[in-house]
C-alpha cells in the first residue's frame, strides 16, 4: 500500500472526470451511471469481478467504445466525443496487441511516426529511451512473436508511454504473467509511475495487485461504484459487506442491535449503530487467541470456539473455527504450530465495523 | 499411437490410388513430351527434343502463351482489386450481416462455371442483353462488336468466375488479424486509412498473395471461356493444347505444352508459398 | 469476460457502396439469365417480353437432356464414394501417421485442386488410353473421383483437427482397441465434415467439365450435353437448365453451410477453404 508523497500535500489536479457515463450492450447493463475522477500523477485501480464493467469502462476512456449517456472531460475539454487517434490517452492491452510484422523499435516508434511534428532523430532517440527505460533496448531489432510475454509486456509499456500521453489505461497487463515475475511487475510499474509522474488507470481483478499498487482504489460492482478510497481506508473502513469479503478475508457478524448494543449469536458488545439489524465486518487477524490477563467488559468479546481446520501461510496460521452456536469464523494467528480443540479467543469491539449488507456475495 | 496395421490400411490405399491416378498420368505426360507423332497418325516412342524445339522455335506458341499470361495477369488484378475491398467490407464493417454476406459471395462460387459463362455470352453478344439495353435507350446505334468474341470477353467472363476465389484467402487472412490490434493503432494516433496501410494491408499480405496466385494459374490454364467468348483473338494456350488432343492431333507436342504449363504452374505455387510463408507474421 | 464488441468507430460510405457494387457485379448475369428463361423472345434482346413457361416445359420434355442428368447423377455418387473412401485415410494419415514422403503425398493430392483442370484431364486421358481403356462415365467418374480426393482431404483433415484428442484416449483407456475406437468415437465425431464434404464433392462432380471435357465417351454428363448444345448455338431452354442448375446449387450451400456452423460452432472458415473452393472449375 502507498503512502502519501512526501511533499507538502498540494492539493491534487484534476485531470479525467467521467459524469454519469451509462452503457449498455444492447439489453445488457454494463455501466450504470458512472461518474468518477482521476487526478493528476495519480495511480488509480479500477478493481471487479468479471462482468463488473471495468474493461468497458476503459475502452471508454480509450475510445473504443461510445457511452449511451453521460460525458467524459479532460483538461478542460470533452474527451468522449473525439475519436480514439485523436486523444491525449494511450493503452496497455491485457493481450500487449504489439504489431507482429513490425520489430520491437518499430512497434515502440509507431505512435510517434504518427504524429507528424517529430523529427525522426528525435523519434530515435525518444524510442531509445522508452526502451531503455523498460530494459528492452537489447531485444529492439527482434519481432514479438521472438520475445516472451514478460517481455511482450513491457514492450507494450513502453509503446504507450513513449507518446507522453496524459494518462495511461492498463487493462489487466499482468494477468497473464506468473506469481513471482507479477509481483516483481506491480513494483516496477508502481516505481515507474512515480518516475513519469503520468496518471494511470489500472484495470483489475486481482484485490491484493490494487492495494499494492494503487493510491486510490474504485470498486466497481455490477456496473455500480462500490466504493472509491484509499487502500487503506477500503480495508479498514469497507462500505458494504461485499467491499469487506472482496477485499481481504473477513469475518460477516449479522447482529441486532437494541440500545447501543448489538447481538448475534452468542456476542454482543457496545456500538454507535443505530438500533436494528446490522452487519459487522470482523478481520481475521483482530481476532486473537485469548490472553489470561483481559477480561470480558463491553469492548472486547471473548468466546469459546472448536479449532476445525489450520492452513500454514507463512508467518501466520489462518484457522477456521465453530462456535458453540454453529457460526463459522476465520482467525489469522501468528504460526503457532499445530492447534486443535475448543480455545479461547477475542476481538475487541471497535475492531468490529459496521457495513452496508450487500445481497451480493463476490 | 497407432499399430502398423491401422497405419497401413489408412496409408496405403489413397497413396496407391494417387500412384496410379496422378503420378503415373504425370509420368505418362512427361513420357510423351519426346515422343512424336507420325504421318499415319500413330505415336512414335523414338525418345527426341523435337517438340521443344518447334515450341522455342515456332512463333505462334510463345506468343499465345505470353497473350495467356497477359490475359491471366488481367483477371488476377481485377480479381484482386475487386476481391480485396470486398472482403474488407464483409471482415470488418459488416457487423450482424457477416454471415449473410459471406454465403453471398460464395454463392456464385459454387454455381457452375458454365453456367456462368454462358450467362456473359448471352450478355455480351451482339443481340445479347447489354447492346440490346444500350440501343433501348439511345447510349447507341449499333451493337458493340468488340464485347464477346475478344480477349475482353475472356477477362470479364474470368474476373467474374475468380474473383470469389480471390476473396475466399484475403478474407481468411483479414479474419486472422486481432481485432485488438486496429485498436491499438488508433490508440496509438492513426487514424483508420493510416492503419489500413500500416497494419491491414501488411498482415493480410498472404491471403492476397495466396487469392492473386489462384487466380492467376486457373485463368492461365482456362480454355473454356475462351472457347465461348473468346473468339479467334481471345485464343489461350490451352485451347492450342486441346486442337493438338483434338482435330490437329499432335499427342507428344500437346503433352509438351501442358508439361511446360504444368512446369510453370508448379513453379508459381512454390513461389507463392515460399513468399507467403516469409511475410505471415502469426 | 467476453469483450463485447461495438460497431467500429468509423463506416466509409463508398466501401459499402463498392461492395454492393460487387455484389452487383457477382450476381447481375446470373439474375439476366434467371430472367431471360421466362423470356418468350429468345435468349437476347432488351427489354423481356412475353411471359412463358415454355422453355421450362421443354426442358421437361428433352430426353437428351435427363439422360445427361441421370448420368451426371451416377457419376456424382460413384465420385462422392471413390472421394470419401479415400480422402478419409488420407486426411487420417496427414493428421496422425508419419512416415517418408509424408510431405509429397500431402502436396500431390492437393495438387488436382489448383492445377487447371486441362492438365488432370489430359494426363488422366493418356493413361486411360495407354491401358487400353474406352473412354466412358467409368473414367469421368475415376477422374472426378481423383480431382475431388483433395475436397474430401482437406475437409475432413479440418475436422480432425478440431476433435478431441482426449476422447479417443479415454476409449482406449476404457478397454477398446484402435479399430473400435475409430468406429465409435473417431467416425461419429467427423459426421459433420463427412456429410458436407460429400455435399460439397457433389455438388462439385455435377458441375465439372473441365477434366470431364477430356474423358468424355459416348454418354455426356449434363455440362458436357449443355456444351455440345451451346456449340450449335444459344437456346433459351439452356437458360433454363441454367436456372434449375443455379436453384439446386443455392440450397446446396446454404446447407452445406449450415451444416460447416452447426459442426465448427462458428462460420469462420478458414484456408482450407480457399483449396477447397479452387476445385470449382
Amino acid at each position: 500500500m502507498t503512502s502519501p508523497t512526501t511533499q507538502p500535500a498540494a492539493k491534487p489536479q484534476l485531470l479525467l472526470s467521467i459524469r454519469q457515463v451509462v452503457k449498455s450492450f444492447g439489453k445488457l447493463a454494463v455501466l450504470r451511471a458512472i461518474s468518477l475522477h482521476v487526478d493528476e500523477g495519480e495511480f488509480l485501480t479500477v478493481l471487479g469481478e468479471s462482468g463488473s464493467g471495468k474493461t468497458t469502462l476503459l475502452r471508454l476512456i480509450a475510445g473504443f467504445e461510445r457511452a449511451d449517456s453521460g460525458e467524459i472531460w479532460m483538461a478542460g475539454e470533452r474527451l468522449d466525443l473525439l475519436p480514439p487517434y485523436r486523444r491525449r490517452v494511450n493503452t496497455v492491452f491485457q493481450s500487449y496487441a504489439l504489431f507482429p510484422h513490425l520489430s520491437v523499435r518499430d512497434n515502440v516508434a509507431y505512435g510517434l511516426r504518427m504524429q507528424k511534428k517529430i523529427a525522426p532523430a528525435d523519434i530515435d532517440k525518444r524510442v531509445e529511451n522508452a526502451l531503455a527505460m523498460v530494459k528492452m533496448s537489447a531485444l529492439a531489432a527482434s519481432k514479438p512473436a521472438k520475445i516472451s510475454g514478460g517481455q511482450q509486456q513491457r514492450v507494450a509499456l513502453a509503446r504507450a508511454l513513449v507518446n507522453r500521453p496524459r494518462l495511461l489505461l492498463l487493462d489487466e497487463p499482468l494477468s497473464a504473467l506468473d506469481a513471482n515475475l507479477r509481483r516483481q511487475m506491480q513494483l516496477e510499474l508502481k516505481s515507474l509511475q512515480r518516475e513519469v509522474g503520468i496518471s494511470f488507470v489500472f484495470v483489475t481483478h486481482d484485490q491484493e495487485e490494487a492495494m499494492v499498487m494503487s493510491d486510490r482504489i474504485a470498486l466497481l460492482r455490477n456496473g455500480n461504484l462500490e466504493q472509491v478510497a484509499t487502500p487503506r481506508e477500503i480495508y479498514s473502513r469497507p462500505a458494504t459487506s461485499y467491499t469487506a469479503l472482496l477485499i481481504g478475508h473477513t469475518n460477516l457478524l449479522r447482529c441486532h442491535v437494541e440500545r447501543g448494543v448489538a447481538r448475534c449469536g452468542g456476542f454482543q458488545f457496545r456500538t454507535s449503530v443505530p438500533d436494528g439489524p446490522a452487519v459487522f465486518s470482523v478481520r481475521p487477524e483482530h481476532i486473537r487467541l485469548a490472553s489470561t490477563t483481559l477480561s470480558a467488559s463491553g469492548d472486547s468479546v471473548h468466546f469459546r470456539a472448536r479449532i476445525v481446520a489450520q492452513s500454514f501461510h507463512g508467518a501466520t496460521d489462518l484457522l477456521q473455527v465453530e462456535c458453540a452456536d454453529g457460526l463459522k469464523l476465520s482467525v489469522s494467528v501468528p504460526s503457532h504450530g499445530a492447534l486443535n480443540g475448543q480455545r479461547d479467543f477475542e476481538f475487541s469491539a471497535a475492531d468490529a465495523f459496521a457495513v452496508r449488507d450487500s445481497e451480493e456475495r463476490p | 499411437m497407432f499399430s502398423r496395421a491401422y497405419k497401413t490400411a489408412v496409408t496405403v490405399p489413397p497413396l496407391l490410388w494417387v500412384t496410379v491416378f496422378l503420378l503415373v498420368p504425370y509420368a505418362l505426360l512427361f513420357c510423351y513430351s519426346f515422343w512424336t507423332v507420325s504421318p499415319a497418325q500413330t505415336i512414335v516412342h523414338h525418345w527426341n527434343l523435337g517438340n521443344y524445339r518447334e515450341l522455342l522455335q515456332v512463333h505462334v506458341y510463345f506468343q499465345t502463351l505470353l497473350r495467356s499470361m497477359w490475359i491471366a495477369a488481367r483477371v488476377m488484378l481485377l480479381a484482386l482489386l475487386l476481391g480485396y475491398p470486398l472482403a474488407y467490407y464483409v471482415s470488418f464493417h459488416a457487423g450482424a450481416r457477416k454471415d449473410l454476406l459471406y454465403q453471398l459471395v460464395i454463392i456464385p462460387l459454387w454455381v457452375s462455371y458454365l453456367v456462368r459463362a454462358y450467362a456473359w455470352k448471352t450478355i455480351l453478344g451482339s443481340d445479347g442483353v447489354l447492346n440490346t439495353l444500350l440501343q433501348y435507350v439511345h447510349l447507341t446505334r449499333h451493337p458493340v462488336e468488340f464485347l464477346l468474341y475478344s480477349p475482353f470477353a475472356v477477362v470479364l467472363t474470368l474476373t467474374h468466375i475468380y474473383t470469389p476465389f480471390a476473396f475466399l484467402p484475403i478474407y481468411a487472412s483479414l479474419e486472422h488479424i486481432p481485432r485488438n490490434l486496429v485498436e491499438a493503432s488508433h490508440d496509438l494516433g492513426a487514424s483508420p486509412l493510416q492503419t489500413f496501410w500500416r497494419v491491414i494491408l501488411p498482415l493480410s499480405t498472404p491471403g492476397v498473395l495466396a487469392g492473386a496466385t489462384f487466380a492467376f494459374v486457373l485463368s492461365l490454364g482456362d480454355f473454356l471461356a475462351p472457347l465461348l467468348l473468346g473468339g479467334p483473338s481471345g485464343i489461350m494456350i490451352s485451347n492450342i493444347v486441346v486442337s493438338l488432343f483434338g482435330a490437329a492431333y499432335n499427342w507428344p507436342l500437346g503433352a509438351a505444352i501442358s508439361l511446360c504449363m504444368l512446369l510453370l504452374v508448379i513453379s508459381l505455387l512454390f513461389l507463392s508459398e515460399r513468399l507467403e510463408k516469409k511475410w505471415s507474421f502469426s | 469476460m467476453e469483450l463485447l464488441v461495438s460497431a467500429t468507430t468509423h463506416n466509409p460510405r463508398w466501401l459499402g457502396i463498392y461492395a454492393l457494387l460487387v455484389f452487383a457485379f457477382l450476381y447481375l448475369p446470373i439474375l439476366v439469365l434467371i430472367v431471360y428463361s421466362f423470356n418468350g423472345g429468345g435468349v437476347g434482346g432488351f427489354p423481356p417480353h412475353n411471359f412463358t413457361f415454355s422453355w421450362y416445359r421443354m426442358l421437361l420434355g428433352d430426353g437428351a437432356m435427363w439422360e445427361s442428368v441421370l448420368n451426371s447423377l451416377a457419376v456424382a455418387l460413384a465420385a462422392m464414394a471413390i472421394s470419401l473412401l479415400l480422402g478419409i485415410p488420407a486426411a487420417l494419415a496427414l493428421d496422425r501417421a508419419s512416415f517418408p514422403g509424408k510431405a509429397a503425398f500431402r502436396r500431390l493430392v492437393l495438387l488436382p485442386l489448383i492445377l487447371p483442370g486441362i492438365i488432370t484431364g489430359l494426363s488422366l486421358l493418356m493413361l486411360f488410353v495407354d491401358m487400353g481403356m474406352r473412354l466412358s462415365l467409368l473414367t469421368i467418374t475415376l477422374g472426378h473421383g481423383t480431382a475431388l480426393i483433395s475436397v474430401a482431404t482437406t475437409d475432413i483433415f479440418a475436422g480432425l483437427q478440431k476433435l478431441d484428442r482426449a476422447q479417443e484416449e479415454a476409449s482406449l483407456d476404457l478397454g477398446a482397441n484402435y479399430w473400435q475406437t475409430f468406429w465409435r468415437v473417431t467416425l461419429p465425431n467427423l459426421r459433420l465434415p463427412i456429410i458436407g464434404a460429400a455435399l460439397l464433392i457433389f455438388t462439385l462432380s455435377m458441375d465439372e467439365i473441365a477434366v470431364s471435357f477430356f474423358l468424355i465417351g459416348r454418354d455426356n454428363t449434363l455440362p458436357l450435353e449443355i456444351w455440345s448444345r451451346l456449340r450449335r448455338g444459344m437456346t433459351p431452354e439452356i437458360n433454363a437448365i441454367s436456372t434449375v442448375i443455379f436453384v439446386f446449387s443455392l440450397v446446396a450451400i446454404v446447407l452445406w453451410y449450415r451444416l460447416r456452423a452447426r459442426a465448427e460452432g462458428q462460420p469462420e472458415l478458414g484456408a482450407e477453404w480457399v483449396e477447397t473452393a479452387a476445385a470449382g472449375s
